[in-house]
């Protein structure tokens, strides 16, 4: 399911098992607890289709707060994507099944200096504070700070390959917004590398971090 | 009450319209009787689900089959929504739009022993920031406003069930920087505030 990693719009993702209704898999930086929703409203959904007669489901749709779960059967599964409220359940779900072009093999995006600089900076500290033993820990640390402090950006990034990665050209009367919440996320994974290994250490491996951008 | 909305919804063009009480007592249009009880069953699904996963509240559900729709707003108390053949007639946020303005013109003009409503001023929202910059101090800004986003808060309208959902969403987001025990001391004291 990496493709839906791609996918502009989509905040995250949970992928159910249509047979036993187990969650196979929670993706994505959202803090609403998705695998339960999906697992729970998919049975539910199964259980109202055949008492009323509604036919094989296209989607499920819950609107909750600003974003809204869109459940809906693939291949013996039941995805559920977490989208905006105001998006299109049919757009995104076309898009899960027959993927644009620009989606599989995603166009080179165009980015301000101030933002691109600043996604660097947050691969290269999950890579400096994870290595290669750690790094799974780190990005779902990575994932928790996008999800408290990302805001708008949530639809725009995601965590692909493990990079935190802009999937759409960002809107440029939000750049100022964006680079504070790259920032704070920036913050965020200080803090918890203080947490972690200590403030001496911490700061050792953010300064490998400066370093490394300043010399390009 | 109920019967009413719901006659007003099918003159409206809205087909086999429902009101579900959480207690489970089902309104439907007399035209559509049969399928009172299998609604009532639906209506008993939809809140178990909703309980089951918690604190979130859920505002509209929409579950499109190829034959049949179903298209519901969700309250506290009860579920009012329509059943409809697929292909829908009216656009989903026309039916929305339609279940919401009906509803508030069918609410009573006259309450009685009505609980008085608790006001919140704007600033009641600053003394909850002040507590969550005790707990996440430079992070304040960016939570306090992505979580006001995130729940819909009208900083200038809001109740006391807004008030509950936003400060447990402060909590629940600043846990993920402080830890838990202390997310959950954030709370309690945002909660005090309440008092």
């Amino acid at each position: 399911m990496e493709i839906l990693d791609k996918i502009p719009g989509i905040i995250g993702y949970a992928v159910i098992n249509a047979e036993d209704g187990s969650i196979e898999e929670v993706r994505g930086s959202s803090t609403t607890p998705l695998g339960d929703l999906a697992a729970f409203f998919s049975s539910a959904g199964d259980v109202i289709k055949n008492s009323l007669a509604l036919g094989g489901i296209h989607y499920i749709s819950l609107c909750y707060g600003a974003n809204r779960l869109v459940i809906f059967p693939l291949d013996g599964k039941f995805l559920g994507i977490e989208i905006e409220r105001e998006g299109d359940p049919l757009l995104f779900i076309e898009q899960v099944k027959t993927p644009p072009t620009e989606v599989v093999q995603p166009k080179t995006i165009e980015m301000p200096r101030s933002l691109s600089s600043k996604v660097l900076q947050v691969n290269m500290l999950v890579e400096e504070f994870g290595g290669e033993a750690n790094r799974g820990h780190w990005l779902e640390v990575l994932n928790q700070g996008v999800g408290i402090l990302g805001g708008d950006l949530l639809p725009f990034i995601g965590i692909i390959e493990n990079k935190l990665t802009f999937k759409d050209t960002p809107p440029p009367e939000k750049e100022d917004e964006f680079v504070q919440g790259l920032r704070s996320i920036i913050d965020f994974l200080v803090k918890k590398s203080v947490e972690e290994m200590g403030s001496s250490q911490a700061r050792v491996k953010v300064q490998v971090v400066i370093e490394k951008m300043r010399q390009g | 009450m109920d019967q009413q909305l719901v006659t007003r919804l099918e003159e409206k063009g809205l087909n086999c319209p429902f009101v579900i009480a959480k207690t489970g007592e089902t309104t439907v249009s007399e035209k559509h009787a049969a399928l009172k009880a299998k609604l009532s069953q639906m209506g008993t699904v939809i809140y178990e689900s909703i309980g089951a996963v918690g604190r979130i509240k859920i505002e509209n559900i929409e579950i499109l089959g190829e034959a049949k729709g179903l298209i519901m707003q969700v309250a506290d108390e009860h579920i009012v929504g329509g059943l409809f053949d697929q292909p829908l007639t009216l656009g989903v946020s026309e039916i929305y739009t339609l279940i919401k303005d009906l509803q508030t013109q069918a609410k009573p003009t006259v309450v009685t022993e009505a609980k008085p409503k608790v006001q919140f001023s704007p600033a009641f929202l600053d003394e909850l920031k002040a507590i969550l910059k005790d707990y996440v101090g430079d992070f304040t800004d960016r939570i306090y406003q992505n979580q006001l986003k995130a729940q819909r808060i009208n900083a200038n309208d809001f109740s006391e069930e807004d008030v509950r959902r936003f400060i447990l969403a402060l909590g629940k987001a600043s846990g993920m920087i402080i830890g838990p025990s202390k997310g959950r001391e954030a709370i309690n004291k945002m909660l005090a505030k309440l008092k």
